[in-house]
C-alpha cells in the first residue's frame, strides 16, 4: 500500500491541499476527479517530490520518486531534442540501457524528428512511453487521454488495464468521465483541496450526475455573445 | 495598441532586471556600459571587429523574426498593424549596434546591418527541421545536444577563423577560434531546466552533480579538442597558450554547471556572475568557488532528488 497522511501544501496564503487522505493499492486504478484548479496537479506534484509539502507519503519504495512514472497533463519537451534522444534521456536518467528505444515504439511516433514540433497527442504519447520504458511501480497519470486520437486513447486503456493486471500502483486523473468510470476502481473527488471518501463503481451514476455542470443564463448572458 | 505593446516590452526588461535584484534604470545603464565598453575592446583588439559586431546584430535581428514569435504576433495583431510594430522593435534591436558602427565610420558593415533590419521585418525565420541535426552527443543527449544544434553555424565561423590564422600566420586568431568555442559553450547549459528533468534521476543530488560534471567535460572535449590540437599544430610555438586556454576554458564550463545548480531553480544571479567573472581575471579563485557551488548546488538540488 502507498498511503498519503494529512497532505497540506500552500502557496503563500493560498492553502491548495488541505490535510488530505488516501491509499493506493497494487493492482488497482484509482480515479480521481475536481475542477480545474481544485489542487489535482498540485497533489500529484507532492506525491512525485516535486513539490515540497506537510504529512506525510508511506510507500513500500524507497525513494519512492525513482519508482513513480508521472505523466504530466502538458508534458513539457526541450527544443531541438528528437524523440528518440527524449527517451535515451529518460532511461539513463534511471541508470537503464536506452539501446533499443526504437523497437518498443508502439505508438508508431516519428522518432527522429523533434519532440517539441509533435502534436499534442504525439507528445503525450511520447512521454507516456517514456514513463512506461522505465518500469516503474507506480504510475500517476494526468489527464492522459487529452489530445489524444481514438486509437491512442484504446490503446492507453489497454495499458492502463495491463499495468493494473501486473500490480502496478496507479493514479489516474481525467475530464473525461467516461475513461475514468470504466478504468478506475475507486473515484475521489478533489475538491477546493479537500478529499472526498472513497466512491466504489455501484455509486458512480450519482457522481456524474453530482458532477454534472448547471450552465445558467445568467452566466452566459456575462459574455454579451 | 502599439504603445501599449512598448510598453509591455519596457515592463518585461524592468522584471529581468528586478529579478536580478538590481533596479532597472541602474541595470540599463550597466547593460549601455558593457555594451560600449566591449564593442570598444573589440575595436582595439581584433582585425575586422566592425564586421564581428555587425554580424552579432544581423545575428539579434535574425533571432527575433523567428516563426514561433512572428506566428505568436500575427495571432495577435492586425496585419497593418503588425508591420510597423516589426519595423520599429528590429530597428530598436539594431540600434545600438548601428550606433556603434556609425559613430566609429564604419559606413559599409552599418549599412549591411541597416539592410538586414529593414528585411528582417518582413522575414520568418523557420526554425523547424524536420529531422534532427547528428550531432556527436546522442549517448547523453541534453545540453550539447541541443545547443550544437541551436549554435552548430559558429563551429565552421570558428574553424574559419583558425584558418585565417593560419592563412596569416596570426596564432592569436587559432587562440580566439577555442575561445569562440567556448564562449559558445558557455550558451549551452547556463540556463535552468524545468524540475521534472532534474527529479527523473535516480541519483543523489552530489551524485547528479558530477554526473553533469563529467558529462560536460568529456563533451566540451569534443567541441574543444579539435580546434586545439589544430591551434597547436599549425602554431607551436602558441601550443603552450592553447592548451593552457583549453584548460580554462573547460575548467569555467564545468564552474558555470556548478553555478546554474547553486541558483536552481532560479538563472545564475549578479553575485554568482561577478564570482564567475573574478575566476576568469584571478584563476585561483576557481579553488574556492568551485566547491562553493558545488556545495550551494547539493543544497539547491536536495529537495528535488531526495525522497
Amino acid at each position: 500500500m502507498i498511503e498519503c497522511k494529512h497532505l497540506s501544501k500552500s502557496f503563500n496564503k493560498l492553502q491548495v491541499l488541505n490535510d488530505v487522505n488516501f491509499e493506493l493499492a497494487p493492482d488497482k486504478i484509482t480515479g480521481i476527479v475536481g475542477k480545474n484548479g481544485a489542487g489535482k496537479t498540485t497533489l500529484f506534484k507532492c506525491m512525485t517530490g516535486l513539490e515540497e509539502h506537510d504529512g506525510t507519503i508511506i510507500s513500500p519504495f524507497k525513494p519512492l520518486k525513482d519508482s513513480i512514472g508521472y505523466l504530466p497533463t502538458s508534458p513539457y519537451f526541450i527544443s531541438r531534442l528528437t524523440g528518440k534522444e527524449y527517451l535515451t534521456m529518460v532511461l539513463k536518467a534511471r541508470g537503464m540501457n536506452a539501446d533499443n528505444v526504437a523497437s518498443k515504439n508502439i505508438f508508431d511516433l516519428p522518432l527522429q524528428s523533434y519532440a517539441s514540433n509533435y502534436s499534442t497527442g504525439m507528445k503525450k504519447k511520447l512521454a507516456l512511453l517514456g514513463v512506461l520504458l522505465q518500469k516503474n511501480e507506480v504510475f500517476i497519470f494526468d489527464e492522459p487521454f487529452n489530445g489524444v486520437d481514438i486509437e491512442g486513447n484504446m490503446l492507453i486503456s489497454g495499458i492502463l488495464n495491463e499495468l493494473k493486471a501486473q500490480g502496478k500502483y496507479i493514479l489516474l486523473s481525467s475530464h473525461i468521465f467516461s475513461s475514468l468510470k470504466t478504468l478506475s476502481d475507486s473515484i475521489f473527488v478533489l475538491d477546493q483541496g479537500k478529499l472526498s471518501n472513497s466512491i466504489l463503481p455501484p455509486d458512480y451514476a450519482q457522481l456524474e450526475q453530482d458532477l454534472a455542470p448547471k450552465i445558467e443564463g445568467a452566466i452566459l448572458s456575462k459574455l454579451e455573445l | 495598441m502599439m504603445n501599449y505593446y512598448f510598453k509591455l516590452q519596457v515592463t518585461r526588461a524592468s522584471r529581468f532586471f528586478r529579478d536580478q535584484g538590481i533596479h532597472p534604470w541602474l541595470g540599463a545603464i550597466l547593460a549601455c556600459a558593457l555594451f560600449i565598453s566591449s564593442a570598444f575592446y573589440a575595436k582595439s583588439q581584433l582585425e575586422y571587429a566592425e564586421w564581428y559586431i555587425a554580424l552579432i546584430g544581423i545575428s539579434v535581428v535574425m533571432k527575433s523574426s523567428n516563426e514561433i514569435r512572428i506566428q505568436f504576433l500575427e495571432g495577435i495583431f492586425q496585419t497593418k498593424s503588425l508591420r510597423p510594430i516589426r519595423l520599429i522593435e528590429q530597428h530598436l534591436f539594431a540600434l545600438p549596434f548601428l550606433l556603434f558602427l556609425i559613430a566609429s565610420s564604419d559606413w559599409l558593415p552599418a549599412a549591411c546591418l541597416y539592410l538586414a533590419t529593414v528585411l528582417s521585418a518582413f522575414m520568418v525565420v523557420s526554425n523547424k527541421t524536420r529531422k534532427g541535426i547528428p550531432t556527436p552527443f546522442a549517448k547523453n543527449p541534453f545540453e550539447y545536444i541541443v545547443g550544437f544544434r541551436k549554435t552548430w553555424i559558429v563551429f565552421p565561423f570558428a574553424m574559419l577563423v583558425l584558418l585565417l590564422g593560419w592563412k596569416e600566420e596570426n596564432g592569436g586568431l587559432a587562440i580566439a577560434s577555442i575561445a569562440i568555442v567556448a564562449l559558445v559553450s558557455m550558451s549551452f547549459g547556463y540556463k535552468p531546466e524545468v524540475p521534472e528533468y532534474i527529479w527523473m534521476h535516480s541519483k543523489s543530488p552530489k551524485q547528479f552533480l558530477l554526473h553533469k560534471l563529467k558529462n560536460t567535460v568529456l563533451q566540451a572535449q569534443i567541441l574543444l579538442l579539435p580546434f586545439t590540437i589544430t591551434s597547436v599544430l599549425l602554431f607551436p610555438d602558441f601550443g603552450l597558450v592553447a592548451t593552457i586556454v583549453h584548460l580554462m576554458c573547460t575548467l569555467f564550463l564545468v564552474t558555470l554547471v556548478l553555478a546554474k545548480y547553486a541558483a536552481y531553480p532560479y538563472e545564475i544571479n549578479v553575485s554568482q556572475s561577478m564570482l564567475l567573472g573574478l575566476c576568469l581575471w584571478f584563476p585561483p579563485l576557481f579553488i574556492a568557488v568551485l566547491p562553493k557551488f558545488f556545495l550551494d548546488g547539493i543544497k539547491k538540488l536536495t529537495p528535488l532528488l531526495h525522497d
